[in-house]
């Protein structure tokens, strides 16, 4: 009896141990290892997760491409390249802009036969770390999705290929892009990148909210102070923060838009200095603090802890105002608040006639100096179908931003492909267009992601109270200086 | 045919060379994995470390600079050593303590004390992983369920995010490992059962109280399996790098940055991987001495029965 019973005991605890393990080991192994890839990893770690997630897509599109029906197209195709070429394209973004993605490249596949796209694609932090460990392998992709962060130091080493050649034999067709929109991803006169997309830098704010405190709407032209009064406004009305995420991420953005709307910019011409008073930053950084400290802007801590769009502040109704860094973000944003929103400029200075938004390519678009010249022509035919075509771009649906090409802009801003959302992203842009500049630090330098760091945890060091503004602007300027100086 | 063997068995391989080589054949895998896995890259990181390696530039030998840079002009990574020293220093004895603590507790023989034990060990086995880390983020955060509870028990009245607050981040880091005692616990467990019951009715014919039992009997029958896991706890906590991965990313103001994100940051976020590697080999090098130092003292507080007379 008492045989039988432990028996039947263990043989249960075994069942239940197997299916423990089977079921929760599974899922928090696969939860654990989907998140790695989309979070983090090592890079190699995450480059072979990636691509064993995405062999089954790989191998689903290759199959759907050579088994589609050769559509005799009746296109306008640029210089042809007849011979057959096996490209690879990395890009980062979220699942919608994967699906569109994809999309597009089964439609240049069908359209060329010849040409096979292999793709991967990975959430921004995953992504860095992949390109890091294949460009120290010289293992690159054909085409890749650059940053304006990391494009001058690949630049530099000499990994990726100036476009040029491909403009001027036509492979690439610029002639519907404005002079700026091309001049803006120049590096030294050279075109080693093309921007997937425009966006101008804007607040965020929530008409509802300030209706219901009483507050005027804020409006393009508004000064610091008009700022300050607003997030006051707010918070002592509805009690809520005025401004959810001002500074934002970087948290050197607050600064850089605080030191541009005074005529100066973050680094000097050839990027080897900062290039703005130390004292500015002083005032800076105790102007942010007094408004933190106040309850009008989302504290540190809170900031810190928001990493993805439907925790952000002015989504959980937290607060009337984000300051958010890209106009091609707050589709996003509106998304997950489900409702539209509206877009304003940065504010400016007093009496000071420079706004404080600035133009800048979100992202952009290069190839690597790697492969025959066949290979390369078919990557510069490719990113020329994703910049230019029509239809590929009423599918991309200016998710990354606005389009470089006025053509493409303007039809699909008319079409009904984006959003209603996106449609105040798009109007937003192009008014600003008429009167912002183009960000003199559009491309960063080499130095640009330590800087942040550092400055990063300066400023958080003043807000939480920690060291004084001057300490910090001190240290800061002796720190960054060095780098740059490098 | 019998000179060819014979010559064969002279001047070839005796038995017993054989018998080695037979079993280095066997290892073979495990040889190859750790030359190629471990050893050279330890080796091409000790080359790096005298290197401006950026991965993407070409690589210019620079000597030490590196390390005299680190020890000079780094202020993270005194931070980093400082965190990570904290760390070590809360967490190592915090789930000893709770270990041996609940393995007293659960020692005996009642009923249902298995499931309690496995209760109490299934911490341990996930814990390390990505998904707890990301749900330990989730409920120490400003909207999470712990100041849920505490909201709804009217100890505080605004929440507070414990995990973004210069002052508490630590915590919550040291809480997730404390929370995964349940490994030494077993091993606590074993040793506990290995110590002669006679020594207890001795003490206790004696007048011992529990007590004094606990002290001169079960810590020092014990101590070698202290020992054993004070060592691996504290280079595992040398070591951490996950938890304040996902949790902190290296916490407000650097609080949580740990020594081994230090490492990731430099070499992965800001490709400088010589110096990443410099910062590798000064890891090693302070977790030799602490190694060391902990061995040396344990001289003269663990009692081994085996070298008893």
């Amino acid at each position: 009896m008492k045989k039988a019973f432990t028996l039947v005991l263990a043989a249960a605890m075994l069942l239940a141990l197997l299916a423990g393990c089977a079921g929760g080991n599974g899922t928090a192994t696969t939860a654990a290892s989907t998140t790695a890839a989309a979070t983090t990893a090592a890079a190699t770690t995450a480059a072979t997760t990636a691509a064993a997630t995405t062999a089954a897509a790989t191998t689903a599109a290759t199959t759907a491409a050579t088994t589609a029906a050769d559509t005799a197209a009746a296109t306008t195709a640029p210089a042809a390249v007849t011979d057959s070429a096996s490209l690879r394209m990395s890009w980062w973004g979220s699942q919608t802009r994967h699906d569109a993605t994809i999309k597009v490249l089964e439609m240049f596949m069908d359209k060329y036969p010849n040409i096979t796209i292999e793709y991967e694609y990975a959430g921004w932090d995953g992504y860095w770390d992949k390109i890091a460990a294949q460009a120290s392998a010289n293992a690159l992709p054909n085409i890749w999705q650059q940053s304006v962060a990391y494009v001058k130091m690949y630049a530099e080493a000499g990994q990726i290929l100036d476009l040029q050649p491909y403009v001027d034999e036509g492979i690439i067709n610029l002639s519907d892009w404005s002079e700026a929109a091309v001049d803006v991803t120049r590096i030294d006169g050279k075109l080693y990148s093309l921007s997937l997309g425009n966006a101008a830098h804007c607040m965020i704010y929530d008409p509802d909210l300030f209706e219901e405190a009483g507050v005027p709407l804020p409006t393009m032209d508004w000064t610091w102070d008009d700022y300050k009064a607003t997030v006051k406004g707010i918070t002592e009305a509805l009690g809520i923060f005025g401004d959810g995420s001002f500074p934002n991420m970087n948290s050197k953005d607050g600064l850089r838009h605080y030191v541009f709307s005074q005529g100066y910019s973050m680094y000097n011409e050839d990027q080897t200095a900062l290039n703005f008073p130390q004292e500015m930053m002083v005032e800076y950084l105790n102007w942010e603090k007094e408004l933190q400290d106040a309850g009008y802007i989302a504290d540190q801590a809170t900031q810190s802890e928001i990493t993805t769009n439907e925790a952000s502040l002015i989504v959980t109704g937290e607060s009337a105002i984000n300051s958010t860094q890209n106009s091609n973000t707050c589709v996003a944003l509106m998304e997950a608040a489900g409702k539209s929103l509206a877009l304003v400029c940065y504010p400016h200075l007093e009496g000071e006639t420079r706004w404080g938004t600035v133009l800048a390519p979100s992202q952009l678009i290069n190839l690597t100096d790697t492969g025959s010249d066949s290979d390369k022509k078919a990557s510069a035919m490719v990113v020329d179908f994703i910049l230019n075509d029509i239809d590929a771009n009423m599918i991309l649906a200016a998710e990354r931003g606005v389009p470089g090409n006025s053509k493409v802009a303007e039809a699909v801003a008319n079409s009904d492909v984006v959003s209603d959302y996106a449609k105040i992203t798009i109007n937003y842009v192009n008014e600003v267009s008429q009167y912002a500049e183009a960000d003199p630090d559009a491309l960063r330098p080499a130095a640009d992601g330590e800087i942040i760091t550092i400055y990063k945890n300066y400023h958080d060091q003043v807000m939480f109270g920690q060291i004084s503004a001057e300490d910090a602007a001190a240290g800061f300027f002796a720190e960054a200086n060095a780098l740059l100086a490098k | 045919m019998a000179e060819k063997a014979a010559g064969r068995s002279r001047r070839g391989l005796t038995p017993k060379a054989k018998e080695g080589i037979t079993g280095y054949v066997f290892i073979l895998p495990w040889l190859i994995g750790l030359l190629v896995f471990t050893v050279y890259p330890m080796f091409s990181s000790l080359y790096y470390s005298l290197t401006d390696y950026d991965l993407l530039n070409e690589i210019n030998f620079v000597g030490f600079k590196n390390y005299i840079d680190i020890f000079t002009k780094d202020a993270r990574f005194l931070k980093s050593v400082k965190v990570t020293l904290t760390y070590t220093l809360f967490q190592v004895p915090l789930k000893l303590g709770f270990a041996l603590f609940v393995a007293m507790l659960f020692k005996g023989s009642r009923r249902g004390v298995n499931v309690y034990r496995s209760l109490y060990y299934l911490p341990s086995i996930f814990g390390g992983s990505i998904a707890i880390s990301i749900m330990w983020r989730q409920i120490f955060g400003r909207t999470g369920a712990v100041n849920g509870i505490l909201k709804s028990l009217g100890l505080i009245t605004t929440a507070k995010s414990w995990i973004a607050s210069p002052d508490t981040a630590l915590g919550t880091l040291i809480l997730l490992s404390v929370w995964q005692f349940g490994s030494p616990m077993l091993i606590f467990l074993a040793g506990l059962k290995q110590i002669p019951q006679s020594y207890y009715e001795a003490a206790s014919i004696d007048g011992a109280g529990a007590w004094k039992q606990f002290l001169h009997i079960t810590l020092p029958s014990l101590s070698p399996i202290i020992f054993y896991n004070f060592l691996m706890q504290t280079i595992g906590s040398f070591m951490s790098f996950t938890q304040s991965y996902i949790v902190t990313a290296g916490g407000p103001v650097d609080e949580t940055l740990m020594y081994a994100l230090y490492i990731y940051q430099t070499g992965f976020t800001n490709y400088h991987m010589g110096y990443a590697s410099a910062l590798s080999w000064i890891s090693l090098i302070i977790i030799g001495i602490i190694t060391a130092v902990i061995f040396k003292t344990s001289n003269y507080w663990v009692f081994y029965e085996s070298k008893a007379e």
